[in-house]
């Protein structure tokens, strides 16, 4: 019988028979043997990697940092307004549409429904997703200019780029707000500011059981997306302090991130049980 | 556990979108949607609602099947 059959059936009291239990045992056997050939494979892929570092070293050390911080300081600024702008500009078309979409639907064909919806949504992510990634972009630029000019050379490309983030920023706030306007025409029943610090908690409380589901969802995803994604930067940043002696700064922070994630989720956790 | 559901049959008889039956049973259109194409089983309390919306019992809409080996 298959593994997940016969869960599904003890829950609703069966009582296994000896062949059942021995195709339990086997699964259990199987998972083990898999887990003991990942943690053997993990441990000599660090060892590898320690000692194609520590054989290379030499060459990291040759690397010219001042030549690649001058190429980075002098395109970064500039690659980061055009990415800002041009994924903007897709947003602001996006919502053009989906305003025109939405006057122009009858209330009944539920396929074109479907489509605004999926399109609000990507509209309303985007913005976000940039603003993420100019989280990073931001300070490299910052960085790398204050690391390779000091004339009004440096204080040109510093500024450009503290403008391309502060719009940013702003045009992520206009494009959520015209967003979040046209959802509240799709569903009325739905309340909450953008612009409110407890805007989420409003939207959220406006959510039917359905949404909720979605949401809850969507966060665990994101949480063990995130904690594996932590755990890979985890390694990274363990190998950059040896071999581009970055410090324990940044260990500790993706150490920290992690905590706090974990923390939070056993919380609630525990909190919901009760 | 597949729940099949007559919520599209039903809605059609009303004469009603799919808005208009979130309205009427205070959820959203979305959820509606999920319903109708079986991606969402809803909650008892939302089941009764539709129910006496639709002017018929549970059962008449949402079936179920027991596993097949």
């Amino acid at each position: 019988m298959d593994k997940v059959v016969l869960i599904h059936r003890m829950k609703r009291g069966y009582v296994m028979k000896d062949t059942d239990k021995k195709v339990n045992k086997k699964s259990n056997l199987k998972i083990y043997i898999i887990f003991a050939v990942m943690i053997l494979a993990s441990l000599l892929g660090g060892f590898l990697a320690g000692r194609l570092a520590a054989v290379n070293k030499d060459t990291l050390d040759g690397i010219n940092w001042d030549h690649i911080w001058w190429i980075t300081a002098d395109t970064l600024p500039i690659v980061y307004g055009v990415l800002m702008l041009a994924t903007f500009v897709v947003s602001f078309v996006m919502y053009g549409k989906i305003k025109r979409m939405i006057r122009g639907w009858d209330g009944e064909n539920e396929d074109v429904i479907v489509d605004i919806e999926s399109r609000i949504t990507t509209a309303s992510y985007l913005p976000c997703v940039t603003v993420f990634v100019g989280l990073v972009l931001f300070p490299v630029c910052i960085y790398a200019v204050d690391r390779t000019y000091s004339d009004g050379r440096g204080t040109f490309l510093t500024v450009l780029s503290e403008l391309v983030f502060l719009i940013s920023m702003t045009l992520y706030c206009v494009v959520e707000k015209l967003v979040i306007d046209e959802e509240k025409k799709l569903n009325p029943e739905k309340s909450g500011n953008i612009f409110d610090m407890h805007f989420r908690r409003d939207w959220e409380n406006t959510s039917d059981e359905a949404e909720l589901i979605m949401i809850a969802k969507s966060s665990k995803k994101g949480f063990m997306t995130g904690i594996k994604a932590g755990f890979v930067m985890w390694i990274l940043t363990f190998m950059s302090m040896f071999a581009f002696d970055t410090g324990v700064m940044p260990i500790v922070a993706v150490g920290l991130v992690l905590i706090v994630m974990y923390v939070a989720y056993c919380r609630e956790f525990v909190r919901l049980q009760k | 556990m597949p729940l099949y559901n007559k919520l599209k049959e039903y809605r059609a008889k009303l004469g009603v979108n799919q808005q208009e039956m979130g309205a009427l049973v205070q959820t959203s259109r979305q959820t509606i949607s999920q319903i109708e194409r079986g991606d969402y089983s809803p909650s008892v309390t939302l089941a009764l609602k539709i129910a006496k919306v639709c002017g018929v019992s549970v059962e008449d809409i949402f079936q179920y099947e027991d596993d097949k080996e």
